[in-house]
Formats: structure tokens, C-alpha cells, sequence
């Protein structure tokens, strides 16, 4: 039992950078009452700008981190265009850039001479923003309709297939490793037998912050009352005169940053970065927003704490093979013994 | 056997197989059950079938059954577990059983030495799998030997699909989909019929995975994880999932795209994702629609007669 | 009319004992009590929000009640599910339609007709006679319910693409094919015009006259009036008032709580 004040610290800051994960994830539940599936990959895909900007940018990881939130954040915007707004409402914008994403994705994977593989991409992606800027403009869409049951989580498993093969094709299938020399590892003594590293406090500070400011900017500002409005009832909203659509797209946003953020710091935190990253953590993630509610920002928050803490105990004390059977044996107990949660059936409008 | 056949055999293979695996996610989902639980259950079917045929004289046509019902056998206190979940609950525990499977898989053997004096016993061999001996293929009545159980399975699961769809069975399956408080109020049993539809479901997945381990050779957890209950689920999507004619004609696209598209092959994933999204939001219906063909028929028949008129 | 009734026939259908119904808080009706006797049609009527399809929703076994109880024949409907409720011949319509759009007009009414069915899957799976039988039985014989209400014409079409008024006859058919002894209609005239109410109403009356016990919602006061044998009024949730249409009609109370403001 010496080990357990050091097997606490883990689970807390793995915790913490769940919590930043689950946050996203349950806030677009609590707005559109979907499962966005695709958050995994979102994650997956901020650690790896993270990666671009450090190894081939040379940027320094304090720019690195923002922008790899920014870029999350806008793949979660797009994300929302291409795979759940064209279920609520299909416009001419929404064709557009479906067409130009699908010559992004023959740019990026087809067999192209390097400056004809540029021409492509750079041509799918200005179809795309043109579309995507039609799609925010237009008023009167093609097909609007009740959201099919089922369609928007399958819709985006379809999504996760396609972010976690581009990121194969661009970096492998292996695991790639921050350069060494990125941050400091002296670890700091905290006890007797526990020690945190430089990283890890670095994710504890980091998580801590944004959730601060995550909760200031949903109880707070402008924004968050929107957000809140919808989360209570879209049809309202819409009455009051909210453009819901940008709110939503600012939510998918925030959701999209916050993964990506997650994504860079366990991706720092073990500096271990592989396309399916995101797998477990989705996994992980799905248990923290049942537990927590869904569409609870705070219960997400303790839940992630509680999660990350069985994690880390049951591969200390058990069996590191067994550490997800553990994580999905709480997600069936709880979804069976209080499917609203542990930490009560509170919305965003609570938070 | 003709060249065409004897070049695409496994193709084939893993048509028949998909194909039923297809039809057996239509059950669940022609309930409104979104269940990811059957990459599970053909893994829960494939490795009891390689543990039979490898350690014992029984043939495959025999070890199917015990297969088929310790999938059921699991299924049915699994689905009085989660069955009274809706959507996206549903969904996600399924999902999580499919993963339990898989660790359970993995990890199975450390279990069972604990139980066991020998401590190097090996059953499942975690990563590995088991690994089926190699038989060479023979020819029987046109068809290789590998094809005829898939073909015969295939069959008499088509005709079960299809029976049950046209009968009173599959309306009360169809009108739970599209609203349970009222079937519910009819006197339909939902619980019931929503378990009959998960049983039945498992089952037949089961019954895919065994006839698939001789087909595979190499049964091991990473052939039934996530992607693989994806798989199963754009079968039925790209298909429709109205009628039971979708998840042949989905698994069969699905299947032989990349072989016809070999430039795809590397990027198969991508397709499937593009193919399951495309679908879901430009074709809500599947590929056989039949509201959709109906509406067809009648704009290209509306438009001939009045062209013949004018 | 409705208290010579009883003298006769002592033993009610459907017994409502002290019924109370709260949602965390909000009280949807309270200590709620009266009998509807066999043959009879009851009126439920009340203001909006009274907490009338509330208590029909009770009745079925959708929602658990928070306090009394709810008897059918003497036995107690407290705690069964709705499928079971069904099964002793309770069915019931929906304030906002719900039939099965995706099925076919006889499909619908063949799902109601379900209990009548003995065939078991594997008898079905090998088209054994029995299950052969029963569908063609049951086909025919809610076709000829179809046939009662005017609509054998559109059996074949898919219900999501009939009329409203259509939708409407369509979901009682349903609720008959269940051959109930107590039929919960929950405001089966709205949005109909007035031709289509008028149909309803005579098709109503026969009902009324094949001896069925009705417990109606309806907004249309005519009908109510005239079809009812006992009326129940409900105003946020308690019971001020219960007799003949008559004595209901010139209840001080009820013109205050209810009439008054039409």
C-alpha cells in the first residue's frame, strides 16, 4: 500500500484530462442530444497538430497547445456541418461541401504526384469553406425534417472511421514520440513515496484552468446562456431570436477544443501518439458522461475524477489487461442502476 | 470449377458470411434496437467453434450448434439487462459487452489457469488466437466445401428473415421500431419481442462466426473489436434496414467494393465511413428503399405514359 | 339516466378509488374517484391542463400511479404493465395520433388483433398451418373492421399517407381489434372538420350500442353531451363534478371552472 499516494496523484491527473474530454462530449449531448461518436478522433487528432506544429513547425509547445485547440476546435465545427447539420437541415451549402470534402479526401489519400496532391487538397478545401460559408448563410434548406432516430451517432461512427484512416495515411500506424528534449522530467517530490512530474502538473494545471474557464464561460457570458437556452429547449431559443445554428456550431467548437486539448496533454503526459488513440479514450469518456449524467458539464467533471482513479487503481492493484472490463463493468452497472447518472439527471442549464 | 470462382473464392466466402451477419444486426435494428453486440457474439460463435473443432472429431456442421447456443445463452440475461434501454443507452452498453468479449478473449487464459493445476495451460492464446490447421480445399458439386455451409447458413437464414418479416412476428417487430408506447398499449409484450428479436440476433451472429473460423484459420480478438460491429452496422445501413433484401444487398457491396475498387483497399475504412455517412444522410432508406423504388417506378412510369401521350 | 343505470347494475367496469398523481412536485390530479358501469359511456371533460390524459395514461398502465387505485372488474390494474392492462381488454387512441406509419392501414389493425393470435415462432418459422390459418383469419376479419368504419378502400395504402381524419378512424379501428370491454378514446374529434365529427359521432353511437364501455376525452361539448351517460369534470386535477350531461350542464361549478370561459 505504500504505492497508493502516488497511484492517487496518477488518477487525478488523469482524471483531469478525462474531465476536459468528457466536458465536450457531454456539452453537444446536452445541446443536441446526440452522441458525437467522432469526439475520440477529435482528440486523436489535437495531439497530432500538437505533434506537426512541434516536429515539423518548430513551433514551441506554448503556441503549440493553442493551436492544436483552435484546429480541434474547427474540425469539430466541420464535423458538425458535414455529419449532423445536413440531418437536422440539408442546404445547397451542405452538398457543396460534401463535394468539396470528398476532393480533400481524393487529395489526401489518392496516388498523386506531390504538386497535383497539393493542387487537390488546396481546391477540396476552398470548396469546402465555400460551402460551409453558404451553409451558414442560407435560410432555406433543401430538406429539413425530424432527425431520424439512430442517424446522427451513426452518422458519426461513419466520421470516426474517416478521421482515424486520414491519420493513418498521414502518420502511420505506429506510435509517435514527442522529441525527448520538449519538456523537463525532473520529477518533483511531493511525499516521501509520491512524485509528480513536470508534465503531468503541467495537464493538472492546464485541465484545472480550462475547466474553470469552461465553467465561466457557460454560466457567465452571453454565449453560455445561449448554449444553455438551447440545451432547455431548441424551439424557444429559435423564438427569442437565437441564431441557434451558430450557437451550436460555437458549441461543437468549444466541445472540439477541449478534446483536442485532452488529446495533447495525455499525448504529452505519455508521450506515446497513435491513430486510435482516441478508441480507448472514447470508450473511457462514454463511461465518464453515463456516470456523470449526460449533459451534466459537472457531474462529466467528478465522474471523469472517479473514472480516471478506477483506471489507474485497477491497473496498479489488478491486472493492466483488465483495467477497461473495469471501466465498462461501472458503465453497465450504472447504466442498469441509474441510467441518469450518478451525479443526478442535470442538463447544461445546471451546470 | 470455372476460373471466375475458383480466383474469388474467399471474396465469396466473406460475402456469404457478411451477409448473415448483415441479417442478423436487420433483426435488432427492424426493432429499433440500435445493438452493437454482435462483432461479440461472432466472436463468442467463432472461438467455441475453433475450440471444438480443434481439440475434439466433431465437424463444423455440428459445432455450430453449441455455438449458437452459448451466444443465445449469453444473450438472453444480457438483453433483460440492457434491453430496457433506449437509443444511444443502448448502443454504448452494447458496445461495451462487445469490448468485455473482446478482453475476455484476451485474457481469458489467465482466468482459466487460476482455476486450472496446469499454469501454461493454453485455450484462447490472448493475442494470438487459435489458429486452424490448414485443409486443402476440395471441390464438391461445383462449389468448394468451405463455400457449401456458408451458402446452406446463408439460406436458411434468408428464409427466416424473410419468413418472419412477412409474418405477424415481424409487424410486431416493425410497429415496436416505429412506436413502442403504442404497440405497448395493444398488448404487445415489448420486452419480450425486443428479446426474442436480441436472441434470435446473437444467435445467428454466432452461427456467422463459426462458420467463419474455418474460412479465417487465424481466430483471434482483433478480428471482433469495434470496427468489426461497425462493419456489420454499415451492412444494414447502406442496405436499408426496412426490409430484408438491404443487409444482402449492403453486405455484398461492402464486401466486394474494395476487390472490385482494388485502389480502395488500403483505404477501406475511409470508404466504409464515407459509405455510412453518405448513406445515412443522402439515402435515410438504404439502397432497398422500397418506398424509395416505388416513388421511382412511378416518376419514370409517370413520366413514360405522359411522353407517350404528348 | 345514469344513476337508474346503476341500480341495476351494481358491479362497475372500471372503478377509479382516490387516485393522486404527482410528478416530482406538480400534482397532475388528486384523490380522484368515480365508476364507470359496463355498457355506459363516460365523458371526461376539464379545461386544458386538468390532467385528463393524465389519468387516461394512468388507466393504461403508462404512467404508475403516486397514490389509490384503479380496478377493471374487481381486480386491480395497479402495477401491471400496459401489455397486461391490453390483455383485460382495456385499449385506448392517443391525443396526438399514433399509429404505425411505416405499416399498412390492415397491418395497423392486424397489430391490435395480435392477442387473438396462438401461432408460435417456430410454427411460424415452418408456415405450420395454425400460423397460416391465423393470418388469413385475422387479415379477413380486420378487414371487415375496416369495413365498419368506411375505410375497407384504403387498406392496402401505408397509414402515414392517410388523411388526418383517416389517422383518426384508423387508430380506433386499431383499439377495437383489440376486441376491448373498455375503450379509452383521448379527444378523438380534434382536428377533424365538421363533416368528419359528425361521422365519428354516428360511428360513436353504434359503438355505444354494440354495449362497449367508452371512457371519452373530448373538447367537442356537443358530442360529449350527446353521447355521454355520465359525465366527469376535472379541473386541475380534482374532481368537481359528476352526473348526467344535464346535471352537469348547470353545475354552478363547472360553468364557473369550465364553461364559463367558452
Amino acid at each position: 500500500m505504500t504505492q497508493l499516494p502516488q497511484q492517487l496523484i496518477n488518477g487525478v491527473w488523469q482524471g483531469a484530462a478525462l474531465a476536459l474530454f468528457a466536458m465536450g462530449y457531454t456539452l453537444v449531448f446536452g445541446v443536441l442530444n446526440v452522441v458525437n461518436l467522432a469526439h475520440g478522433a477529435t482528440f486523436m487528432w489535437g495531439a497530432f497538430i500538437a505533434f506537426v506544429c512541434v516536429t515539423k513547425l518548430n513551433l514551441s509547445l506554448w503556441y503549440s497547445i493553442p493551436v492544436a485547440m483552435i484546429g480541434a476546435g474547427f474540425m469539430g465545427v466541420l464535423l458538425d456541418r458535414l455529419a449532423f447539420k445536413p440531418l437536422r437541415s440539408l442546404t445547397a451549402g451542405s452538398l457543396v461541401m460534401w463535394a468539396g470534402f470528398l476532393v480533400l479526401l481524393t487529395g489526401m489519400l489518392g496516388d498523386w504526384s506531390p504538386g497535383t496532391r497539393r493542387v487537390v487538397i488546396l481546391s477540396g478545401s476552398v470548396v469546402l469553406l465555400a460551402g460551409l460559408i453558404q451553409d451558414f448563410r442560407s435560410v432555406r434548406p433543401l430538406r429539413q425534417r425530424e432527425v431520424p432516430h439512430l442517424a446522427p451517432m451513426i452518422s458519426s461512427i461513419g466520421a470516426t472511421f474517416i478521421l482515424v484512416s486520414l491519420a493513418m495515411g498521414e502518420f502511420g500506424a505506429q506510435v509517435s514520440r514527442f522529441p525527448m528534449n520538449l519538456f523537463p522530467i525532473k520529477p518533483y517530490q511531493l511525499t516521501s513515496n509520491a512524485v509528480i512530474s513536470p508534465i503531468q502538473a503541467l495537464v493538472l494545471v492546464l485541465s484545472l484552468t480550462l475547466m474553470i474557464i469552461l465553467h465561466l464561460l457557460i454560466k457567465r457570458t452571453q454565449m453560455g446562456r445561449a448554449i444553455r437556452g438551447i440545451a432547455w429547449s431548441e424551439r424557444t431559443s429559435r423564438l427569442l431570436g437565437i441564431n441557434v445554428d451558430f450557437v451550436i456550431a460555437q458549441t461543437f467548437f468549444i466541445s472540439g477544443a477541449l478534446a483536442g486539448a485532452a488529446g495533447v496533454l495525455l499525448g504529452l503526459a505519455f508521450n506515446r501518439l497513435e491513430p486510435t488513440m482516441g478508441h480507448e479514450v472514447e470508450l473511457a469518456g462514454l463511461t465518464v458522461i453515463i456516470v456523470g449524467g449526460m449533459g451534466s458539464i459537472g457531474g462529466a467533471a467528478l465522474a471523469a475524477f472517479l473514472v480516471g482513479m478506477i483506471r489507474v487503481l485497477s491497473v496498479a492493484y489488478i491486472d493492466s489487461s483488465f483495467r477497461d472490463a473495469f471501466v465498462f463493468g461501472l458503465l453497465i452497472l450504472v447504466l442498469l442502476i441509474r441510467p441518469s447518472g450518478m451525479f443526478g439527471r442535470s442538463k447544461v442549464s445546471r451546470a | 470449377m470455372p476460373d471466375f470462382l475458383s480466383h474469388n473464392i474467399t471474396v465469396i466466402n466473406f460475402i456469404l458470411i457478411n451477409m448473415a451477419l448483415g441479417l442478423s444486426i436487420y433483426l435488432t435494428l427492424s426493432t429499433g434496437l440500435l445493438s452493437l453486440a454482435n462483432a461479440g457474439f461472432m466472436a463468442i460463435g467463432a472461438y467455441t467453434t475453433a475450440l471444438i473443432i480443434t481439440r475434439t472429431d466433431i465437424p463444423l456442421g455440428v459445432a455450430i450448434v453449441p455455438a449458437m447456443l452459448l451466444a443465445a445463452l449469453v444473450a438472453l440475461p444480457l438483453g433483460m439487462l440492457v434491453l430496457r434501454l433506449r437509443d444511444v443507452y443502448l448502443a454504448i452498453a452494447t458496445l461495451g459487452f462487445g469490448e468485455i468479449v473482446r478482453i475476455a478473449a484476451l485474457n481469458g487464459d489467465k482466468v482459466v489457469r487460476w482455476f486450472s493445476d496446469n499454469k501454461d495451460l493454453i485455450v484462447f492464446n490472448g493475442a494470438e488466437g487459435i489458429t486452424l490447421s490448414y485443409v486443402t480445399p476440395k471441390i464438391v458439386l461445383g462449389l468448394p466445401d468451405s463455400t457449401w455451409p456458408l451458402l446452406i447458413y446463408l439460406l436458411v437464414v434468408t428464409y427466416l428473415a424473410f419468413t418472419l418479416q412477412n409474418s405477424r412476428y415481424g409487424r410486431v417487430l416493425a410497429s415496436i421500431r416505429q412506436d413502442e408506447t403504442a404497440a405497448h398499449t395493444l398488448g404487445i409484450d415489448v420486452v419480450r419481442y425486443k428479446l426474442l428479436a436480441f436472441v434470435l440476433s446473437a444467435a445467428i451472429a454466432a452461427g456467422a462466426g463459426a462458420l467463419s473460423a474455418p474460412v479465417m484459420r487465424v481466430i483471434d480478438p482483433r478480428n471482433y473489436v469495434f470496427s468489426k460491429a461497425v462493419d456489420i452496422l454499415a451492412y444494414a445501413v447502406l442496405g436499408g434496414m426496412t426490409h430484408w433484401f438491404g443487409p444482402i444487398v449492403g453486405a455484398t457491396v461492402l464486401t466486394s467494393l474494395p476487390e472490385i475498387l482494388s485502389f480502395l483497399k488500403d483505404q477501406r475504412d475511409v470508404a466504409n465511413g464515407l459509405i455510412i455517412m453518405i448513406s445515412t444522410i443522402y439515402l435515410p432508406g438504404g439502397l432497398v428503399d422500397p418506398k424509395m423504388w416505388r416513388s421511382l417506378a412511378k416518376f419514370v412510369l409517370g413520366r413514360n405514359t405522359s411522353g407517350s401521350t404528348a | 339516466m345514469y344513476r337508474d343505470m346503476s341500480l341495476i347494475e351494481p358491479k362497475p367496469l372500471l372503478e377509479i378509488d382516490g387516485v393522486t398523481k404527482k410528478f416530482g412536485g406538480v400534482v397532475a390530479f388528486e384523490d380522484v374517484s368515480f365508476n364507470i358501469y359496463p355498457g355506459l359511456t363516460c365523458g371526461l371533460i376539464g379545461p386544458n391542463g386538468a390532467g385528463k390524459t393524465t389519468l387516461l395514461n394512468a388507466i393504461s398502465g403508462l404512467i404508475p400511479l403516486s397514490m389509490g387505485e384503479i380496478r377493471l372488474s374487481g381486480d386491480t390494474l395497479s402495477g401491471l404493465p400496459p401489455h397486461k392492462i391490453a390483455a383485460r381488454g382495456v385499449s385506448r387512441t392517443f391525443q396526438n395520433i399514433r399509429i404505425f406509419p411505416e405499416l399498412s392501414v390492415v397491418e395497423n389493425v392486424m397489430i391490435g388483433w395480435h392477442l387473438n393470435n396462438k401461432g408460435t415462432l417456430l410454427e411460424t418459422f415452418f408456415r405450420l398451418p395454425r400460423s397460416r390459418m391465423e393470418d388469413r383469419e385475422s387479415r379477413k376479419s380486420c378487414l371487415g373492421l375496416l369495413a365498419d368504419l368506411g375505410m375497407e378502400d384504403l387498406s392496402g395504402l401505408q397509414a402515414g399517407a392517410l388523411s388526418y381524419g383517416d389517422q383518426r378512424r384508423l387508430e380506433i379501428a386499431r383499439a377495437l381489434a383489440l376486441k376491448p370491454r373498455l375503450l379509452l378514446l383521448d379527444e378523438p374529434a380534434a382536428g377533424m372538420n365538421r363533416r368528419e365529427t359528425d361521422e365519428l359521432f354516428e360511428f360513436l353511437v353504434m359503438l355505444k350500442n354494440t354495449a362497449l364501455t367508452i371512457l371519452i376525452i373530448e373538447h367537442d361539448m356537443d358530442v360529449i353531451m350527446r353521447i355521454s351517460d355520465q359525465v366527469v369534470v376535472l379541473n386541475f386535477g380534482v374532481k368537481i363534478a359528476e352526473g348526467s350531461p344535464d346535471s352537469v350542464r348547470n353545475d354552478r361549478r363547472v360553468i364557473e371552472a369550465y364553461l364559463g370561459e367558452e
